[in-house]
């Protein structure tokens, strides 16, 4: 009820309007009528050339929708007729309306669907129609397409107005069936469609075709009507229009509401449809005339003169991409060790190449390290004109024009280097070639007077050949340069690096686990496999991994399915193997720790053994920590397996933990050194910048005289070790392994079992990643660190070059390549940053030895490095030094961090944003992807019904 | 004239040079590839008719070592042959190792995978094609369960408009978002 006064409200006006003048409305029904007829009668032809060219499979469901129409006119014919043969029955009155309006709105949901439908055949029409204009380029057709549209158009909205009358006097009628005087209005109704009726019957025959089909129906339903009714019926023609009536009146009513439903959306909605379809015609017809201009002008196009500039504009272009294409080819014939990147590629795929590039990377980076480092510290040194062989023989400082070394100072670092010289002095004989040698492992003896090490350098500011007398060179500040030019440098390489992986990794994550099967398929083959076994590692190994995502899948759902019990137990097992891991973590730090402090109580306590065991000592900390670092990764390696993680996880976890080993180790080290460097001892005497410079009370301790150097050695050390253990190891274990795999596996059960050398790819990588942090650690200590490691990056590509491709066989689960590159240069990353810390704290808050090296004179009491900068700086004019200085005040660094952290605060919601945009241009891409598929499958059924089977798709 | 072996004309160096991503050394070089496939069959200077009509039978072409390991061996000559059949004159030839070559971009190398992983060659990879992909990637080595379940992932993973088939347009889509494609997808020679 609510409803219909709803649409009362609506129609108020025109309601008042129809009251006034009952006759215009019956001339304007009359006139629907004759347009509704009419807007059939123009689709009928239409129909009968479908029957003839479409074959009948259109006619048919022509039809068959004319039926469902039907079909729901009579159920709309039956809610009235219900109502009305209750309607004797006022008390239930309000119920029978009631009832009647959700009839009706039942009806309204069909008539709607209807209208679909209708409008749904109507496109599929207009496409098959433009398909046939398209096909036959025929006028004629198209002058129907065309009328087939406007009759359309026009049909629409004479339908609309005629519902709008009817719906007033269905109103007029609901008036009176209230007021009670059903009879009376009954009759009425009955005379006005009977009238109406034989008007329609006046018409044309065509008229009359499409009446009939419009109520060969409610004929029907007049009969039932009369059954539900029980009323006997008088007069036929009666009957017919009483039913008629009502079912007009249903549908009206139900056309009402619907507009008072839809009233906005509907129409917005038709004049879309009606707009795409416009649109699609015209590109159709579009299509054919470019086809037949392009058949037509073809010739003409081709003959077309072409312009003198165009045809050397293209020649310019062509020449211009072809000499780029040579030197790429030049280029990449230049490229470091292309050759053996293609055989390695060719047998064990792209994952393994990435570690070779990446090892190539390092030696590029370790190239350019040692070029800055012995560039601005070691060949200035030795170049020198008029040098002083050691700082002893240097001029006093009064003779120079530097303003900043006092004379005490001066006296106290020549003093203490002499000291220092006669110590050294004492503790080495030149003459034995073995202790020569054992010293060159060690570093030590005759090795600490050399350029390798910090202690050698001294800062003699003298003149340079050409310019005489001007230009001095300050080595303290070379060498502080050289430092910070050396970490700029591996940083700005590291992040143009990571920035590549980054973004591969971003690509990545955003499509990695939608993509992850598709990626294996379709990107899965290695096409430059060219090998035969290696090519069938790579089947095996596809289809391990392939059956490993499975696996990962019954995972998944296996750890959805899990019961608490086992939840429990599980859990349980990992906080165990946590705690574990942790004690091995904790354990081998303290062991590291610990034989670094006793080392020098042993030396001390074995000072008169053979100098081969004292070598051994000396090298105990670092064995420690290379022992430590091939043992604990492969216990972690069996620890994780019961923690029963997913495999990729399994993988990271383990990386983790043992690039924490690793770097730690390292930290802890460096820890150990800094107490032995920094802090006061009880019996030694604290002297000449080094804390542990004179023993008293003869303690076993041995005295430390240049704690730079020291810790250069220290690092040193472990450098060599870290460039001997694996070469042996190549040798000694994984060369004869794959010998006695060759000959005995088929024999020994045993050796079959222990199977082949696996290249096993994140160890190699923190290998790799672990010489990068010890160079960076050391290069200020020992200036040729960054050689020693370019070298043995040169050396160790070809030892695992040869290794890779004789001992191993390809990885069971190997890395993706994309992913593998971008988490290296991460791992590198940490570590990198993880070396700057010390170095900058050293820079920044020790004083260095006043017994070697660069900085030995100070210009100050508690003289650190940086201040070596700081008295350049006060060189400087005025305004220089103001400039300078305000970056050393608070005033600069809050601004700057609160800067910093507002651009990333920027960036970082700018990401969120474009993650969520990218997420709605997936979903839009979906949107399409639906949208194409209804549309295709439209064409495709116009196809069908042209061809009258399904002939294949139509080839686009 | 420039080239010293004199294969080829000079136009006809320069044609080949305009149609693929290969220098004239490079094309020189795949030429010799060919002829050692058959050195009875090719003439030592092609005329421009021979480059186009002097084709090699797949079983020939297959002994090459770039493609011998090649599980859709047989399926890129098809695709590269003109007639279909796998026979491959030298013209399909250096097509061929064009499009794979590493400077090909990477919408010709997708339009390439799209047809040689389209089996039966209605322009969509239905099931059926990628089981045959699979089959082919894996050697038969996966139980037909196993294949059927990677299947239903894929088209899960990329069929956009659920036809249980990928069009050109959806496999495009995957591809441009497959940090693989382009690092596996060519030949070096």
């Amino acid at each position: 009820m609510s409803q219909t006064k709803q649409t009362e409200e609506h129609e108020d006006g025109p309601m008042h309007l129809q009251k006034e003048d009952k006759n215009e409305v019956e001339q304007n029904e009359l006139r629907f009528r004759r347009t509704s007829q009419a807007a059939i009668l123009a689709q009928l032809p239409s129909r009968q050339t479908f029957f003839s060219e479409a074959g009948f499979t259109l006619g048919r469901r022509l039809s068959c929708i004319e039926r469902r129409k039907s079909h729901l006119h009579q159920r709309a014919s039956m809610t009235p007729s219900i109502a009305v043969g209750m309607e004797e029955d006022d008390d239930e009155e309000m119920v029978m309306a009631n009832r009647r309006v959700s009839h009706a709105v039942s009806i309204t949901d069909g008539v709607k669907s209807i209208t679909d439908q209708w409008e749904r055949t109507q496109s599929i029409k207009a496409m098959v129609a433009s398909i046939h204009t398209k096909r036959k380029y025929s006028d004629n057709e198209e002058e129907y397409q065309t009328k087939i549209s406007s009759t359309q158009a026009r049909g629409h909205n004479s339908q609309q107005r005629a519902f709008n009358e009817r719906y007033r006097e269905d109103d007029q009628f609901e008036e009176r069936f209230y007021s009670g005087d059903s009879q009376n209005s009954d009759r009425e109704l009955t005379k006005d469609f009977g009238g109406r009726d034989r008007n329609s019957e006046n018409g044309s025959d065509d008229e009359t075709f499409s009446t009939r089909i419009g109520f060969d129906h409610s004929n029907l339903d007049g009969k039932d009507t009369v059954i539900v009714r029980k009323r006997k019926p008088t007069n036929i023609s009666d009957q017919h229009s009483e039913s008629d009536s009502s079912s007009l009146k249903a549908i009206s009513k139900s056309r009402s509401m619907r507009k008072s439903v839809n009233l906005n959306t509907l129409p917005s909605h038709e004049r879309r449809i009606k707009n795409f379809q416009a649109r699609k015609l015209e590109a159709l017809r579009d299509a054919k005339n470019l086809e037949e201009y392009t058949q037509i002008y073809r010739d003409e196009i081709l003959q077309e003169p072409v312009q003198r500039t165009q045809i050397w504009k293209y020649q310019q272009k062509k020449a211009w991409q072809h000499f780029k294409q040579q030197a790429k080819n030049v280029l990449y014939q230049l490229e470091l060790w292309s050759g053996a990147f293609k055989e390695i590629e060719g047998q064990f795929g792209t994952s393994v190449m990435t570690y070779f590039r990446f090892m190539r990377w390092l030696l590029f980076l370790n190239f350019y390290l040692m070029v800055v480092m012995l560039g601005l510290t070691m060949v200035p040194y030795v170049i020198k004109i008029n040098r002083p062989w050691s700082f002893l023989d240097s001029p006093h400082p009064n003779n120079t024009r530097s303003n900043f070394t006092g004379d005490d100072f001066f006296e106290k670092a020549l003093n203490c280097t002499k000291n220092y010289i006669g110590f050294l002095d004492n503790q080495t004989n030149p003459e034995d070639w073995g202790s020569k040698a054992l010293d060159t492992l060690q570093g030590t003896g005759w090795m600490e007077h050399t350029v390798l090490f910090y202690g050698t350098y001294f800062n003699k500011t003298y003149s340079l050949p050409l310019v005489e007398g001007r230009l001095t060179y300050n080595m303290g500040l070379s060498y502080l340069l050289a430092t910070g030019a050396a970490f700029l440098v591996s940083f700005f390489l590291l992040v143009k690096n990571s920035a590549k992986g980054v973004k591969s990794s971003v690509l990545d994550e955003g499509s990695g686990q939608m993509t992850q099967f598709c990626n294996k398929v379709f990107g899965g083959w290695d096409f430059c496999i060219s090998n035969q076994k290696a090519a069938k590692e790579k089947h095996k190994n596809l289809t391990q991994e392939l059956r490993g995502d499975l696996d990962n899948q019954k995972l998944l759902w296996k750890i959805e399915n899990r019961t608490t019990r086992e939840k429990a137990k599980l859990y349980s097992i990992r906080v165990v193997v946590n705690t574990v891991v942790l004690g091995f973590l904790v354990g081998s730090l303290y062991l590291i720790y610990y034989a670094n402090n006793k080392l020098i109580d042993l030396q001390r306590e074995f000072g008169d053994v053979h100098p081969i065991v004292q070598t051994l000592i000396q090298f105990m900390p670092s064995v420690t920590i290379t022992l430590l670092n091939i043992i604990v990764p492969i216990i972690f390696k069996k620890l994780v397996e019961f923690e029963d993680y997913m495999p990729a996880f399994q993988m990271q976890i383990t990386l983790l933990r043992t690039v924490i080993l690793r770097l730690a180790s390292l930290l802890v080290l460096m820890g150990s050194l800094y107490g032995m460097v920094v802090e006061d001892h009880d019996h030694f005497v604290d002297d000449c910048g080094n804390k542990r410079w004179q023993t008293i009370n003869n303690t076993s301790e041995a005295p430390i005289k240049c704690w730079e150097t020291y810790v250069g050695q220290q690092i040193y050390k472990l450098i060599i070790l870290d460039f001997l253990v694996p070469f042996v190891l190549t040798f000694i274990v994984e060369y004869p392994r794959r010998l006695v795999y060759q000959r005995f596996h088929e024999r020994f059960k045993v050796v079959n079992m222990m199977g082949q050398q696996e290249f096993d790819l994140p160890k190699a990588v923190l290998d790799l990643v672990y010489t990068q942090t010890l160079c960076w650690m050391g290069l200020f200590f020992c200036p040729f660190i960054p050689m020693m490691s370019f070298v043995k990056c040169f050396i160790f590509f070809y030892v695992k070059k040869g290794t890779v491709l004789n001992n191993c066989i390809q990885p069971v689960r190997p890395f993706r390549t994309s992913k593998s590159n971008s988490l290296f240069i991460a791992v590198l990353f940490i570590s990198f940053i993880i070396s700057c810390g010390p170095m900058t704290y050293m820079i920044g808050t020790i004083s260095p030895s006043q017994s070697c090296g660069p900085f030995r004179v100070y210009s100050v009491e508690n003289f650190i490095f940086f201040d070596t900068i700081r008295n350049l700086i006060f060189t400087f004019p005025s305004d220089a030094q103001k400039f300078f200085h305000i970056f050393g005040t608070m005033a600069f660094f809050i601004p700057a961090i609160g800067l910093t952290c507002f651009f990333m605060y920027y960036y970082c919601v700018q990401a969120v944003g474009y993650k969520r945009r990218a997420k709605l241009l997936k979903e839009d891409l979906i949107m399409e992807g639906k949208d194409k598929q209804f549309l295709l499958a439209r064409v495709n059924e116009a196809w069908m019904y042209i061809e009258g089977t399904l002939p294949g798709y139509p080839n686009f | 004239m420039g080239n010293k072996v004199g294969v080829f004309t000079d136009e006809q160096i320069e044609a080949f040079q305009d149609c693929t991503f290969f220098t004239k050394k490079e094309i020189l070089r795949i030429f010799r590839r060919f002829r050692e496939l058959a050195p009875n069959a090719i003439p030592k200077v092609m005329s421009s008719v021979d480059t186009n009509r002097i084709r090699l039978p797949y079983q020939q072409v297959k002994a090459m070592t770039e493609l011998k390991e090649n599980p859709f061996c047989e399926r890129i000559c098809q695709v590269f042959s003109e007639d279909g059949t796998g026979a491959l004159s030298f013209e399909d030839f250096l097509d061929l190792f064009s499009v794979l070559s590493e400077i090909a971009p990477r919408e010709l190398k997708t339009v390439y995978a799209f047809k040689i992983y389209d089996f039966d060659g209605d322009n969509y990879l239905g099931k059926e094609d990628l089981r045959s992909t699979l089959r082919c990637l894996t050697r038969n080595e996966l139980s037909e369960e196993e294949v059927e379940f990677v299947v239903e992932k894929v088209l899960e993973e990329t069929d956009l408009d659920d036809d249980g088939k990928l069009s050109y347009i959806e496999f495009e889509h995957v591809i441009s978002r497959s940090p693989d494609f382009m690092t596996t997808f060519h030949v070096r020679i």
